[in-house]
Order: structure tokens, then C-alpha cells, then sequence
């Protein structure tokens, strides 16, 4: 190197930078004793609640905030944390016991094409689609289990809305065995069992909620891409900060892109990018960094087994229906 | 010490060599541990009834006819029957009475740990050199055996807390922390909360498992007993798991009272 060390302790800059580089070059990529890069730990997504899937538009084509923009928003993401504990000093259950604690937002948006940050608008095909999708967040009244959206019937996130954060039960756990890799997820006890290599996709015939992955290393990135999906989940969901209110049909067309990339010990960036012929007009792609979190422990989401809500809405709008009827009639 | 001959020594040798280390230099490894990794399931009738049974119809399915019957099965229960206490036994005989309704599998549920092994789906074991994951295709269920962090549960849940540890070349597995919702297999055998179940996880060979769980509930037993059974490894070059993600299978039936359009 051409500089000297008193030269180079000079420049609190470039000192910074050099420091930079050399804990990065020092840093190894960890391997599994098979080979593989490893991936493996806890990786939980709870950090990223307070960053929107969409960039709120006044941000323009920006993705990075201001220090004096994130200083602005401490307050709000400092009064959510305080939630839980205001709860059990007033001994009382409100959404402070539902939605856990986060971080600063990492970034204007999760979403980092198109680089305005939205959604690309939709398709004429997938807005008929995503009108006759269920949801509980875009009606009131409900006669059929396909009234609800996916996660409302406990069935499934869907893809890519499964790997964005949620207020709750973020955990992302990444396994792996010679020749495959597991991500496995928090919500809704989803397993994504991904096979590593050349295996060729599935059948179209089978479809999957999840569609079927295929995982292969490029250089120590991990790659995985997924097709045969079923067109029955939507794409994002409205607890995810940012999403768009009505549900955002898939088609079985769908293909999304997934990347993990290591960058340290505690850190993955992780993105996905998600095509749908379909329903989409262009492809969009999130990217956020992971933080690793060995601590953070999974508790057994058993949704379905006390699924009240499919019964007491459509017993509800049902009542609501009687009611309305029964005074229109006592108005003639 | 007896002399022995050096012929002796020698068939001595062998034979130990047969019987032992023959077998562990075959058993494919991983991270210096035995190689579970693959697609399992067990082949019997286990998941119908623990303890030996008939081949018999189900009446309140005869629109299915031969397509959905009882197929006989001996016991794998090691003791033959399983040891109820008298009250823990009628609640056992109500279930089976009140099947299939009183069955959590008919619902989706999550189907608890011994029975996600041999409910008759395939489940994948995955282990590289830390936790091992078991991925079940019934309900997308899964659970982690915990081969270092080894806790007490801090809720009781359908699953369990599996703890796992080696004993030699057998995965040995301690599961506590139900919430006893759910069953055994569909003729209504069940266990409560107290249950702790201990398996044992051996590879015999590349493609088969010796299976064995030993159930230990004083509320619901007189006594310890134990299930064996072989678990057999998908050998398709392109096996792979499905989901069988029942929840829209069952809708139907649990919202059969609320009398739902069939169609909007």
C-alpha cells in the first residue's frame, strides 16, 4: 500500500473507509462442512415493520432518508415500542400486545423497482382478478369462506407477502442439509423446503400455494427461483406498512426470484423480485437487509385450529343483514 | 486371561467387526453424525389404530364404498395394548364413538408429535450440522428438534418442545409442553398434557429408519409404553415434498352448519 500509516491516520475519512474495507476483506464467508455457504440462523424480519412497501411519493426516486428524516420519525417508532409495557402497567390488551417492537425504517420503501418505489400497475386481467379476490380489509359483509383472503382462512401468506414483514410473528429461520436449504417460516408454520441444483422443475400440473422452489449458489449467493404457483394468494397484504389496500391477485404464471446475500456475521440482503405476465404490467423487486437474531424464538402459529373469525363474520354480516332489513321494513 | 488360538482371536475379531463397525462404515454421515436426511414415511396402519385391528367399512362414509375403508393392522404397540387408566380408557372409547368428528385430523388441526411420524404423509428430515428440521407435508407442519438449546417450553402448544440429542449413532428426542389437543391416530387414543414422549430415531440403512417412541403420561397411563415401527425413505431420484395444505379441505365440513352458498 502507498500510504503511510501516520498519512493515513490523518484522514478521519478515509481511515473510516479503509477500516471499512479491511473488516470486510478480513470477514470470511462462513461454509457448512459440506461446502455450501452458510446461511443458517435466525433471521427475523421485525426490524423492517416500520419501512413501507411503497415510498410514500414525496420521497420521489430517493431510497436512502435524511439523518435529520429518521431523527423525525423516532418518536412515532419509540411511542409503538413503549406499547407492550404501557399495556401491562394499565393491565389492559390493545394492539400494544399485538404488534411487535421494530427499528427505524431501513429505507424509504422494501421496494427498489421500479425506482419510484410503487407497485407497477396492474394488468386489465389481474384487477378483474385482485376485484374478486377475498379479503377482510376491503369489505364488511361475508357469506363464504371465499369472501376472506388466504391468511384470513389461516392458509397461507402467499409469495412474496410471507417473506415482507408483518406486525407479528416475523420469524424467518434458514436451514440447511447437503443438497437442499429451508426457509422456514414463522407464520403460518410454512417450510419452504428448496432443492439446490440442477433438478428440473415440477410438473405444471402440480401447484402449490407456495409454487416449488429451485435453489442454486452463484458464487455465495443463494438463488432461488419459484414457479408452479396456484393464483389463489394475493402478493402483498395490508398489515405489511405500504401495501396497497385491496388484495394484488397472482396468476399461475407467476415467478419470483429470491436472492440471499451474506454480508457478515448478522447481516443478509436479502430481495425478491417478483414477474406475473399476468396480473402485472412489469416486474418489481424488494430489497432490505436481514439482521440475524439467534435469540429470537418461533412460537407455534396454530391459527386455523382456533379460527374464530371466518364463523363470527359471516354469522355477523348475516345479523347486520336482519337488521337493515328489518328497519326498512318498519320504515314503510 | 484364556488363550485363545490365533484362529480364534481372528473369527472373534470378525465377528465383532460384523456385528458392530461393518454396519457404521456403511451408514452414510453427515457432520460425523448419521445421514437422516430424506424423504420418510412409514407404511402400516398405525394412523387408523395404534393396537391391532380388522379390516372394516366406515359407516358414515359408505358414499366412498371400498375407497375409504379400514385396512387391518397389527399392533406397534411394543406391550400390545396401550396401558389406560380406567377414566383416561372411556374417554378414549367416546372419541372412538364420536369419530370422525371428535378427530382433530378431520379438521386440519396440527397433528402433535408422535403422530405426525405415521400419519400416512411423507415428511422430510432435514439436518446439516446444528438443529434438525422435520418438515411434514400433513397441514405444512414442522418442528425443530433442539440439539444444543435445550429448554423447557414456555407454552403449551400442539407440537410440543422437541429436545434432541445423539446416544451413540440414534437420534434421541424428548418432546413436553402439549396442549393435548391432539390424538394419537383415528380411533381416538389420546394422552394429556403431561405426556412426555421420548424417540428414537436409528438408521438401519441408507432407506430405513428403526422408529420407536416411548409415551410416559400419569394422568392418562398406568405406565411408560412404547410404539416401534420402520419408517421407510422415498428412493424416487426426483422425490421431493408436496403440501398437503388441508385447511381448504376441511372448510367445508367444519361450516357445514352455517349452510354457506356453495357458489356466489
Amino acid at each position: 500500500m502507498n500510504v503511510t500509516f501516520k498519512s493515513l491516520a490523518a484522514s478521519a475519512l478515509a481511515g473510516l473507509v479503509l477500516s471499512g474495507v479491511a473488516a470486510a476483506a478480513a470477514w470470511k464467508h462462513p461454509k457448512t462442512p459440506w461446502g455450501d455457504p452458510d446461511l443458517q440462523g435466525t433471521w427475523p424480519i421485525s426490524h423492517l415493520m416500520a419501512t413501507p412497501l411503497q415510498r410514500p411519493t414525496q420521497y420521489g426516486e430517493r431510497l436512502n432518508f435524511t439523518a435529520e428524516e429518521l431523527e423525525q420519525q423516532k418518536k412515532a417508532v419509540e411511542a409503538q415500542n413503549k406499547r407492550y409495557s404501557e399495556d401491562l402497567a394499565q393491565n389492559r390488551i390493545t394492539l400494544g400486545h399485538w404488534v411487535e417492537e421494530t427499528d427505524l425504517p431501513a429505507q424509504t420503501s422494501l421496494i427498489v423497482d421500479p425506482p419510484n418505489g410503487q407497485l407497477p400497475p396492474q394488468t386489465e386481467a389481474g384487477k378483474k382478478q385482485s376485484a374478486a379476490m377475498g379479503s377482510d380489509w376491503n369489505r364488511d359483509v361475508f357469506d363464504t369462506v371465499a369472501d376472506f383472503g388466504t391468511w384470513n382462512r389461516c392458509i397461507t401468506r402467499g409469495l412474496p407477502n410471507g417473506m415482507l414483514p408483518n406486525p407479528y410473528n416475523n420469524g424467518i429461520q434458514i436451514v440447511q442439509a447437503p443438497g437442499y436449504v429451508v426457509i422456514n417460516m414463522e407464520m403460518v408454520h410454512e417450510a419452504r423446503v428448496v432443492p439446490l441444483g440442477k433438478r428440473p422443475a415440477l410438473d405444471g400440473e402440480i401447484k402449490q400455494w407456495l409454487g416449488v422452489s429451485r435453489g442454486h449458489f452463484e458464487g455465495n449467493t443463494l438463488v432461488v427461483e419459484t414457479t408452479n404457483f396456484n393464483g389463489e394468494t394475493s402478493m402483498t397484504d395490508v398489515p405489511t406498512r405500504g401495501s396497497p389496500r385491496d388484495p394484488r391477485a397472482s396468476s399461475t404464471e407467476m415467478k419470483i426470484v429470491e436472492r440471499f446475500e451474506r454480508t457478515s456475521d448478522d447481516r443478509i440482503t436479502y430481495s425478491v423480485t417478483v414477474n406475473d405476465p399476468v396480473t402485472q404490467t412489469a416486474s418489481w423487486t424488494v430489497r432490505a437487509p436481514w439482521k440475524r437474531d439467534d435469540n429470537y424464538q418461533f412460537f407455534e402459529y396454530a391459527c386455523h385450529e382456533d379460527n374464530g373469525a371466518i364463523r363470527n363474520f359471516i354469522t355477523s354480516s348475516r345479523a347486520k343483514r336482519a337488521q337493515e332489513a328489518a328497519a326498512a321494513a318498519q320504515k314503510k | 486371561m484364556r488363550r485363545i488360538s490365533g484362529n480364534g482371536l481372528l473369527a472373534l475379531v470378525l465377528s465383532l467387526a460384523c456385528s458392530t463397525t461393518a454396519v457404521a462404515a456403511d451408514m452414510p454421515r453427515v457432520a460425523g453424525k448419521p445421514n437422516l436426511n430424506g424423504i420418510w414415511q412409514a407404511m402400516n396402519s398405525a394412523n387408523w389404530n395404534l393396537e391391532a385391528h380388522s379390516a372394516q367399512k366406515v359407516p358414515s362414509q359408505w358414499q366412498l364404498g371400498a375407497l375409504f375403508a379400514i385396512p387391518a393392522g397389527q399392533s406397534v404397540v411394543v406391550e400390545g395394548k396401550i396401558p389406560y387408566l380406567p377414566e383416561a380408557l372411556e374417554v378414549r372409547d367416546k372419541y372412538r364413538e364420536e369419530w370422525p368428528k371428535s378427530d382433530p385430523e378431520t379438521a386440519c388441526y396440527l397433528p402433535g408429535i408422535p403422530r405426525a411420524t405415521y400419519m400416512g404423509h411423507p415428511f422430510q428430515i432435514v439436518q446439516g450440522n446444528r438443529d434438525i428440521l422435520m418438515v411434514y407435508s400433513y397441514a405444512t407442519s414442522n418442528r425443530t428438534i433442539f440439539m444444543k438449546d435445550h429448554q423447557e417450553p414456555p407454552v403449551d402448544t400442539w407440537m410440543g418442545r422437541s429436545n434432541g440429542r445423539w446416544d451413540g449413532d440414534t437420534l434421541v428426542v424428548e418432546t413436553t409442553g402439549f396442549n393435548a389437543r391432539a390424538h394419537l391416530d383415528r380411533a381416538g387414543n389420546h394422552f394429556s398434557s403431561a405426556l412426555k414422549v421420548t424417540e428414537r430415531f436409528r438408521l438401519e440403512n441408507a432407506n430405513v429408519i428403526r422408529y420407536e417412541a416411548t409415551l410416559e403420561d400419569p394422568e392418562t397411563y398406568s405406565k411408560p409404553w412404547t410404539i416401534r415401527m420402520p419408517l421407510y425413505k422415498h428412493a424416487e431420484p426426483n422425490a421431493e415434498l408436496l403440501d398437503y395444505k388441508c385447511v381448504p379441505f376441511a372448510e367445508e365440513m367444519l361450516y357445514k352448519d352455517l349452510e354457506l352458498p356453495r357458489k356466489k
